[in-house]
Order: structure tokens, then sequence, then C-alpha cells
């Protein structure tokens, strides 16, 4: 009788050991990092979040529903549908309109005047150009997140399907 | 025999539905389901092959000669208990699989595989060496037996199901199928 | 050299070209005016060098290359630009693209900068760079600007495969170019061999196709050897490029990869003849062989036509329509684009005109539902599984059809060909085709847009940090004085 209480205190206290030290733990992966994978890292805020990373925070936590991205398009939404175990919905025409084809943006150079603002706007650094010199566009960087566009004082850029040769494809 | 596959095959349909419709016992957020069961199946593997010796031992050198063998359920729930929260932090620390591994340490707990390993081990293990086979048998079946499963599932994701079959009702058929199946194997070994 | 039967996939099908090989290659005759539309190869459309009202002479350049992937495209008759518009074009009839409309003077007065090119003393690249000034394309359907695909095919070591393995009913213009021109197709490989210091050059013929076999056998011993001219079974797509590569060396051109990876390269028959007129007689590439046939058509025959001439003139030429067709179609019954009409122009790629009456194309009957018979992956040459393919493209799950490799699919109609539910699987997969394009170009940029992103973070981040330290340092600086 002794023994069988002394054997089953034993092994409740070496589990409880290993209970308490295992909620301390911090995981390496995260739910955040999972959804940020999937989506399309463009960064152009049309989910109504400022990039790519707080549209997954907001996803992971529950504040934002699955459809809110457009250059991910109904892809993107049916991944993260099983991914969260959320009911796939299509993208939400409110955030914007998925591009038939991949687009670049690409500067008029006859009327570039020098800025920087489309610079300073673009969130992967995929445009060339200081002060008072041209401007010009890295087409195999650019996203299309079309965040140049608006800041442009001449509206001198415009967006253009990309060229097969233009897109980083890794074979 | 058919006392092991009934036990294989309801702790697959358990663990399936656990992935699948359960989303708190969801430890691997994966974009593919089949990955999620790979993932399980491997955790069981690594589960069952450390506790069956384990509760070999455990019975053999410390209950028989204490004769408290009474405790075995009890004690053998604990010990599964102790290796599955070891092989969640392993999964934690160690691999990027699992943001919410703490729905693993359940899923391996309440597995009925992994105890129903444990509780057969007197009647059907005599050595040690036996008992190390027979914990790496229960789980690669429980592998296969939960990708197969899961195979199926995604299979028939997409198919013209009945309305009222579709879900629930048709992952029980499916399993009830492969039950039928696999009852071709019960005469194969004398029991 | 042994051949391994194409045992995975593929159709035995009726080759229906008795009737189109009856007659010898003769010319079409000289239309009054020709279109030539800029699109007429993959790649980049070629750009205007001449104007409206500019006369031109035979081979006379009227459009240069736009990019790295584009090609020269050249008067095919003397006279005088009538118009640079939009007009249809028989790889795209719904949309006008810029062609240029030329009037035939018929005095056929050749542009006198032409001429031949000694390519025995060239370097590779020489003879290249001289390819592409002819206008050289894939004739074999592809219509792939030539030059570009010889600049990226391996250094040396290349083995060197002339693809005569007509394989698509009906079709039998490199059959009749071969039979008759058999000289024409291995001065072209040479010059081949030369461009890409190829160590092997093997010429591939289907085995129906004896007598251009024999024709070749004759040219190689009159030109000197060193060509292997092989037969391979004649089941369809025996001549697809991967198909073929398979047949002949056992390798498999990887999934996504080019013949290049493997040390390959394949050229059309038709491209090697135009490289031999270009290079030995300085005439680019301005006119091929056109098969018209059908069961529509009066007389089927295979006819040397200029490119530009309409479609109407070639069919005229053959004693018209015998009866109505049912369909009229630039290409096969299994690869071929359907055509409203006979109003449009030969182009570089056209390799047959088919007047097709309802016998010869067997319409399809309603879609019924998968009954997963797998007939469809017994036939896939590309080793690819149809019923799969089929029930992601439906489901739109465009990650897993990237996984199952449809990318990878040739688009050669065999599962449509024996699917008994009738389902338009080609249609089905080429409109899933740039959705998972689209995916794949999203998978490949988000590493690198990610890495730019967060890199301009911490640059933003660290510019404010010494921002707000200056200015920190400008306070104190500031307060600190008595």
């Amino acid at each position: 009788m002794l023994t069988a209480a002394l054997l089953a205190a034993g092994f409740a206290a070496a589990l409880a050991s290993v209970l308490a030290r295992s909620s301390r733990v911090v995981p390496r992966s995260t739910l955040i990092e999972r959804i940020n994978d999937v989506l399309p890292q463009t960064q152009c805020g049309r989910c109504t979040f400022a990039g790519c990373k707080p549209y997954a925070t907001a996803l992971a936590e529950g504040r934002a529903d699955i459809n809110h991205c457009p250059p991910g398009g109904d892809t993107t939404a049916r991944t993260l549908a099983t991914l969260l175990d959320r009911p796939y919905k299509p993208v939400d025409p409110q955030f914007g309109i998925t591009p038939a084809q991949p687009v670049v943006a690409w500067v008029d150079e006859s009327r570039c005047i020098g800025c920087t603002k489309c610079i300073q706007a673009c969130p992967v650094d995929a445009i060339v150009g200081a002060s008072k010199f041209m401007h010009t566009i890295i087409a195999a960087q650019c996203t299309g997140c079309e965040l140049c566009i608006a800041p442009c004082p001449v509206d001198c850029i415009e967006l253009r399907p990309a060229q097969a040769s233009q897109l980083s494809l890794s074979s | 025999m058919s006392s092991l596959l009934l036990i294989l095959l309801s702790a697959v349909l358990i663990s399936h539905f656990a992935l699948t419709r359960v989303p708190a016992l969801r430890p691997f957020a994966s974009t593919s389901p089949f990955d999620d069961a790979v993932r399980l199946a491997i955790a069981v593997l690594a589960c069952t092959s450390v506790v069956t010796p384990l509760s070999y031992l455990l019975r053999n050198h410390v209950l028989q000669p204490l004769h408290v063998l009474y405790l075995q359920p009890l004690l053998f729930v604990v010990l599964i208990m102790l290796v599955a929260q070891l092989i969640r932090l392993v999964v934690e620390q160690r691999t990027l699989w699992a943001p919410n591994a703490t729905a693993l340490f359940a899923l391996l707990t309440g597995n009925s595989a992994i105890l129903g390993a444990t509780l057969l081990v007197p009647s059907r293990v005599e050595t040690f060496i036996d008992s190390i086979g027979l914990g790496l048998g229960i789980g690669l079946s429980f592998a296969v037996l939960l990708l197969c499963l899961t195979t199926l599932e995604q299979r028939m994701r997409h198919a013209a199901i009945a309305v009222s079959f579709r879900g629930t009702p048709l992952a029980l058929i499916t399993a009830g199928v492969m039950a039928l199946a696999l009852m071709g194997f019960t005469g194969l070994i004398a029991e | 050299m042994t051949t391994r039967s194409q045992t995975r996939g593929g159709l035995k099908l009726e080759t229906h070209k008795h009737r189109s090989t009856m007659r010898p290659l003769r010319a079409a005759r000289p239309a009054e005016l020709l279109t030539l539309p800029l699109d007429q190869h993959a790649g980049a459309a070629a750009r205007p060098i001449v104007a409206t009202g500019d006369l031109v002479a035979l081979g006379q350049p009227i459009a240069e290359p736009t990019a790295d992937i584009s090609a020269w495209l050249h008067s095919p008759v003397s006279g005088r630009v009538r118009a640079i518009e939009p007009q249809p074009s028989a790889l795209h009839p719904d949309t006008p693209s810029l062609a240029i409309v030329i009037e035939n003077d018929g005095a056929d007065r050749t542009h006198a900068a032409n001429q031949p090119f000694d390519f025995s003393n060239a370097e590779p690249a020489a003879i290249v760079e001289h390819i592409a000034r002819g206008g050289i394309v894939g004739l074999g359907g592809a219509i792939f600007p030539t030059a570009a695909k010889l600049a990226r095919a391996p250094a040396k070591s290349a083995h060197l495969i002339v693809n005569g393995a007509e394989c698509e009913p009906w079709i039998s213009c490199d059959d009749m170019l071969m039979r008759e021109r058999a000289s024409e197709v291995i001065a072209g490989a040479k010059v081949l061999c030369r461009a890409v210091l190829a160590e092997h050059c093997t010429i591939a013929v289907e085995d129906d196709m004896r007598e251009a076999a024999q024709a070749l056998r004759e040219a190689v011993e009159h030109a000197g050897g060193g060509i292997e001219v092989v037969e391979v079974p004649s089941i369809y797509p025996a001549g697809g490029e991967r198909q073929l590569i398979t047949t002949l060396t056992g390798l498999e051109v990887p999934s996504g990869g080019l013949p290049q990876d493997i040390g390959i390269l394949c050229q059309n028959v038709g491209t090697a003849a135009a490289i031999a007129r270009w290079v030995h007689d300085g005439e680019p590439l301005i006119r091929r062989v056109v098969t018209i046939t059908g069961s529509a058509i009066q007389e089927p025959a295979n006819l040397d036509a200029v490119i530009g001439t309409p479609l109407s003139r070639l069919i005229a030429d053959c004693g018209g329509f015998a009866t109505e067709p049912a369909k009229l179609m630039m290409g096969g019954p299994m690869m071929g684009i359907a055509l409203p009409t006979d109003q449009f122009a030969v182009l570089k790629g056209m390799n047959c005109v088919f007047a097709a009456t309802l016998r010869d194309i067997q319409p399809a009957g309603p879609e019924m539902p998968c009954i997963r018979c797998g007939s469809c992956s017994e036939v896939c040459p590309a080793i690819l599984l149809p019923q799969q393919l089929h029930r992601l493209a439906l489901a739109g799950e465009v990650p897993e059809l990237d996984e199952y490799g449809l990318l990878d699919c040739i688009e050669c109609g065999c599962c449509d060909y024996v699917c008994p539910s009738q389902i338009p699987l080609v249609e089905r997969f080429r409109v899933a085709k740039p959705e998972v394009l689209r995916y794949r170009t999203m998978r490949s940029m988000a590493p690198e847009a990610r890495a730019q992103f967060e890199a301009r973070e911490v640059r933003l981040a660290r510019l404010e940090e010494e921002r707000r330290a200056r200015l920190a340092e400008k306070r104190r600086s500031i307060t600190s004085k008595p």
C-alpha cells in the first residue's frame, strides 16, 4: 500500500516538474511566420494593414479574414483557409482586383522630374535614382504594388505587363 | 489480431478528426493536411517506440516485484504523458513544425494506440527486444493507416458527394471500408 | 543505333497522309497582296524599319528584333509597302496585331545585300549571328527564334537532333521536304553542327516514312557522312521534342528544364532547310512548305508558299473546297487552332491548313462526369496524371497543380482523344496554366521582396535612430553651454 502510494506520488512529481518546465519554453516557429510565408510579400497595403507581416499577425489573432489579399489572389485565400481552418472565400473586390497577368511599374523618363517621392514610397527599394537625377524601376524587383503611382507629382508612372525575361523565375 | 486492428483504427480515426476538425487540437499549422498527418505519424512513432520498452521495464522490474500491478493503467498513462511532453519539447525546440505544440501533447496523450501498445505488452511480448519491436510495429501501423485515411480524404475533397454524406459521415464510412479491407489480415497470424 | 520504343503513353493514329503526298512539291501561285504580321514568332514582336510607300526588294529586311528573344522579318516579294496597320493573324484570330502589307510587283528583284555565307571558316558565334539576321525561327510549330536557342545551347559536346518525326495526322510538309529536298536538310544540319560544335548528329524520321529515310540516307552519303538517320516508332506524339529525345537517347529532359540541360539541341528539318537556303543561297526565311489537306479539299497537296500569301489562294491552288468544311484549322486535328475564315495569311509557323469535314474531326459530344477509368493517364506521353490534374483544375487547387506537373503538359491532346466522358481536358489545362505560372512567379519573387522590405525597415529604423541621437546630442550641447 505504501509502496503504491510512493510510486504514484513519485510519478506525479516527475510529471509536474516536466509540465512546469515546458510552460516556459518559447516555440521556434510561430503561426504568424507560417502565415507570412504564404503571403506574396508585395507589401502593398491593400489589405488595410501596413504590409504582409501585420496582416499575418492580424490573421493569427483572428482580427482579419482570409480574403483581403488581391496580389495573392484566390490561390492564397484557399491556402490560408486550409492553414487556419476557416471557410474559403474568394478575394473581396473592395480590397482590389487580382491582376490578370503580372505587372510592373514603369517610369516615363520624358516626364520624370527627379523628386524622389516614388523612391521613398517603394516598399522593396525597386526604384533607382536620386534627387534631380533620372528615376528608373528595376523591373525584376518590382512587385506591382502600385504604391509609387499616387505620390508622383507629374503622374509619370504607369503599369505594364511584365515580360517573361523580367520575371525572376527560379528554374 | 482483430483487437489490435480495432485499437489502431479507432486511434487513427480520432487523430484524424482531431487534426482536421478541431482547431484547438491542430499542432502543425501547415498548408497541406498530408504534411500534418506525416508529422503526427512521426511523433506517434517516436512515442510508441520509447513508451513500449519503458512500460515493459516498468512492469517487469518495478511493478511486478512490488506486487502493485493494479497501478499499471494509472502509471502507464502518467508515463505516456511524460514521454509525450518530452517529445513535444523536442519538436518545439528543434524543428519548425509546431506553432501550437500544446495540442501535440494533447494528441499524443489521448492517443489510444499508444496506451493500447503499453497494455498489450504482457500478453504479446516475452523479452525486452520484443517490446521494442511491438512499439515500432504499432507506431508504423498507425502511421500507415493515418496516411491512408488522410490521402483518401484529400482525394475525395472535391468529389460530387451527396450533401448529407459530406464531412464526418464520409470519414466514418471510409474508416469502415478500410477496416473491412484490413480484416483480410486478421487470419494471417495465429493468436 | 537501336531505339527503345516509346513505351510510355502515346496513341497509334491513322496518318491520313496518302492523299497529300501523292503529288510532288510545287510552288503556290504568287499573290498580289501579302500580309506579314510582326508577331509571327515567339518572344517580342518585331519593329518595322520601312514606312508606307517604300519600295522593297525580295528578301529585304522590313522589321527588326526588339528584344533578346525576337526575330528579323523579310519581304517575301519585291514591291511597295501598301500599309502598316493592325490585321488579324492566324495565331490569334480574334485580336488584330500590327502587320506590314506589301503589294507584289511581280518582278522578284532580290535584295543585293543578301549573299551566301562561308560558314566552314566562321566562328560559331558568327554563324549564330548570321542565322539571326536570316529571320530563322523554329518551323516545327514553336516558332522560337533559332539564334536565341542556339545562343543558349551547350557550348560543346552537344548532340544535335534534327526532328523529322512528323507525328500529327494529316500533316505531311516535313515528309515532302525530306523526300524532295533532303540535300537542303543535310546542308542545314551541317551548318547547325558547326554553330554549336556538335559531336553527334542524328536525324529522326517515323518508321512509316520510308521514302524520306531513303532520300536522307542518300543525301548524307553524298555530303560525306557524319549524320545518322534513325527511324522511330510512328506513335503520336513521337515528334514531340521531349518524347523524341527520350526515344533516341533514353535520357529524360528534366521537368521545367530544357534539352540544353542534358547537352542536347533539337531542331526541325524545316528549320535546317531554311538555314541551308540562307547560308548557301542568301535567301532569308520568306517561304515554307505548307500542307493543304482535309476531306473538304478537292486535291490535297503540299505547296511551297511565300509567307504572307492568303490562305484562300493556297486553297484555290488545290482545287478549292470539295465540300463546305466543318472546321478550318491551322495545324492538325490534335493541336491545331480553328480559324473562322480563310482570310488569313501564311505565317512562318504555319505547317498545315486543314479543311476538315465532320468525319475527319469527330467532334466531341456533351461533357459527362469523370468515371475514373484512367485511360488518360495511360496515354499521356509526358507521364502526367490528367485525371488528377483535371480534378485539381476544376477545384482551383493551384499549388497542387504545380506539384502534379501541369506546366510539363505539352497539350498534345492524347488524353482528350481517349476520354470516354468527352471531357475537354486540353482546354481545362490551357485555362489553368496561367494560374500556375502566376503562382510560381509569386512564390519565386516573395523571398527577395521580403528581404528587400526587411532591409528597408532596418535602414529606416537606423536612420531614425541616428536622427534622434543627433538631436539629443545637439540638445545636450545647447543646454550644457553656460
